[in-house]
C-alpha cells in the first residue's frame, strides 16, 4: 500500500513539475501579484494532489488549471486588484478585434516588450482575461475553458472575442505611446 | 453572412471541417472579415510569443515539500485507519504476555521491601477470650494452617496473628513475644527465592538483611518465604528462627 502511494506521489510530482511554469504563470496573470500567485499556485498543486486519485488521466495541465481557476474564482478574486466585473450585456456585445477597413500590421507589435504585453493583458477585465489566458497562452480548448470557469461554451466564445478586442486596443495604445507604431500607419 | 465569433473559433481550431470551409470562404470574400481574421491571429501570436513561462525553482521546491508532508500525513492516517484494530490487538497481546510472564517467571521472587509494603493489606485475626497458653497455642496453630512454621510456646508466646492476600499471595504475620520483646514472623506463599538478603557469615540455612529497617533472618520452605524480624541482634533472631523452622 505504502509503495503504491509513494509511486503515485512520484508520478504526480513528475507531471506537476512539468506544468508548474504554466500554473505559476496563469496564477500570476490572474492575481497580478507575485506573492498571491505563488500561494495560489502552491495551493492548486496541493489540492490537485489530494484529488489525484480522481483525475481521469486525459489532460493533466487542463485539469490542474481548472483547479487553479476555480480556486482563484472562489478564494482569491475578492482580493485582486484591477478591472474585474464585466456585465452580461458587455459580454454579449461583439467588438471587432480589427478596426473597420484596416488590415493589422504584423510589425505593429514587434517592438513591444513582454512586460508591456503583460501590462496590457492586466488591463483586460478579469472574466475576459481568464478566457484569453487559458486559450491563447495555455492552449486550452473551449470546452476545457468552460469547465474551468463554470460557464457555457457560448460564453467562453464571446468572452474570448471581447477579451481579444480589448487587449488589441490596449496593445495599440501602448505601441502608439511608446512610439512603436510605424510612421504613417493608420489605426 | 457568418457569425464573427466563428472567425475566433476557426483561429482556435474549434470548427469542424464543413463550418471551417464556410467561414474561410466568407473571410476571403469580405475585406473587413479578412482584417478581423488577421487581427485575431496577430493578437494570439503576440500573446504566445511575448508571454514567457514563469520559472521558479524555489516556489516549486516549496510546493514539493508541501506535497511530501501531506503525503506522509495521508499515509500515516491510512495506516492507522486501516490497522487500528490490529495495533490495539498487538498492544493488548503485549500486555497479556507481559502479565503472564511476570506471573509465571517472576512470581517465585520476593523482596523484603515488598513484604513490608504488604502490611497494609493484613487484617488481624480475632483472638480467643482466654489467657490460657494451651488454648492460645491451639488457636494459633489452627490459624496458620499449613504454613511451614513451628509455634514453640516454650520459646515465645503468640501475641497476635494477621492474615491477608497481596498479588495473589497469602501472607501471615505472627507477632511473638519472649523475654527480650516482640518479633514478627512473616510467612509469604508462592515465593521460592529471596532477593536482597545474604547468607549469614557464620554459615547455616538462614539469610540475613534488613526489612523495614529491622534486622531480619529469612529462609524458604516448600514454596513459602519466611522472615523473622525484630529489634534485636542476629544471634537472638537466629534462636527464634531455629525454633520456628520446620525440621
Amino acid at each position: 500500500m505504502w509503495l503504491g502511494r509513494r509511486s503515485a506521489r512520484e508520478r504526480f510530482e513528475k507531471e506537476a513539475e512539468r506544468v508548474f511554469p504554466s500554473v505559476l504563470g496563469t496564477a500570476l496573470r490572474l492575481t497580478r501579484s507575485r506573492e498571491e500567485a505563488e500561494d495560489l499556485a502552491q495551493e492548486a498543486i496541493v489540492r490537485a494532489f489530494e484529488a489525484y486519485d480522481r483525475f481521469d488521466g486525459t489532460n493533466f495541465k487542463a485539469w490542474i488549471l481548472r483547479i487553479l481557476t476555480n480556486l482563484f474564482i472562489n478564494k482569491y478574486r475578492r482580493r485582486t486588484r484591477g478591472p474585474q466585473i464585466a456585465s452580461l450585456e458587455d459580454e454579449n456585445v461583439y467588438e471587432p478585434v480589427a478596426e473597420e477597413g484596416s488590415e493589422p500590421d504584423a510589425q505593429l507589435f514587434d517592438g513591444l516588450l513582454s512586460q508591456e504585453v503583460e501590462e496590457a493583458l492586466g488591463k483586460v477585465p478579469e472574466d475576459f482575461r481568464t478566457a484569453v489566458i487559458l486559450s491563447d497562452i495555455e492552449g486550452l480548448s473551449y470546452q476545457e475553458i468552460a469547465d474551468a470557469t463554470n460557464v457555457p461554451v457560448g460564453t467562453v466564445r464571446s468572452r474570448l472575442a471581447r477579451g481579444r478586442a480589448i487587449l488589441r486596443r490596449e496593445l495599440e495604445q501602448f505601441a502608439r505611446r511608446e512610439g512603436y507604431l510605424k510612421q504613417g500607419t493608420q489605426e | 453572412m457568418i457569425d464573427r465569433l466563428d472567425i475566433h473559433a476557426w483561429v482556435d481550431g474549434e470548427l469542424d471541417s464543413d463550418r471551417q470551409k464556410i467561414v474561410s470562404q466568407a473571410v476571403e470574400a469580405d475585406p473587413a472579415l479578412t482584417a478581423e481574421y488577421h487581427a485575431i491571429v496577430l493578437t494570439k501570436t503576440v500573446l504566445r510569443s511575448k508571454c514567457a513561462t514563469e520559472q521558479s525553482a524555489e516556489s516549486w521546491n516549496a510546493c514539493r515539500e508541501r506535497i511530501r508532508r501531506l503525503d506522509q500525513d495521508i499515509r500515516i492516517q491510512q495506516f492507522v485507519g486501516r490497522y487500528a484494530w490490529g495495533i490495539c490487538g498487538v498492544f493488548l497481546a503485549i500486555l497479556l504476555v507481559g502479565a503472564w510472564v511476570n506471573r509465571t517467571l517472576g512470581s517465585g521472587l520476593i523482596r523484603p521491601g515488598e513484604v513490608a509494603s504488604m502490611a497494609s493489606t493484613l487484617m488481624p485475626v480475632a483472638q480467643p477470650r482466654t489467657t490460657e497458653p494451651e488454648k492460645m497455642h491451639q488457636w494459633a496453630v489452627g490459624t496458620i494452617g499449613d504454613a511451614p512454621m513451628n509455634l514453640n510456646p516454650g520459646v515465645c508466646q503468640v501475641r497476635s496473628i494477621s492474615t491477608g492476600y497481596c498479588d495473589g499471595r497469602r501472607i501471615i504475620r505472627v507477632v511473638l513475644r519472649d523475654a527480650k520483646g516482640d518479633v514478627s514472623v512473616w510467612v509469604v506463599s508462592g515465593a521460592s527465592t529471596i532477593d536482597g538478603f545474604r547468607p549469614l557469615p557464620t554459615g547455616g540455612e538462614f539469610l540475613y538483611g534488613r526489612m523495614n529497617g529491622l534486622p531480619s533472618l529469612a529462609w524458604t520452605d516448600n514454596g513459602y518465604a519466611l522472615f523473622v524480624a525484630g529489634d534485636r541482634d542476629f544471634e537472638s533472631l537466629r534462636a527464634i528462627a531455629l525454633a520456628t523452622k520446620v525440621r
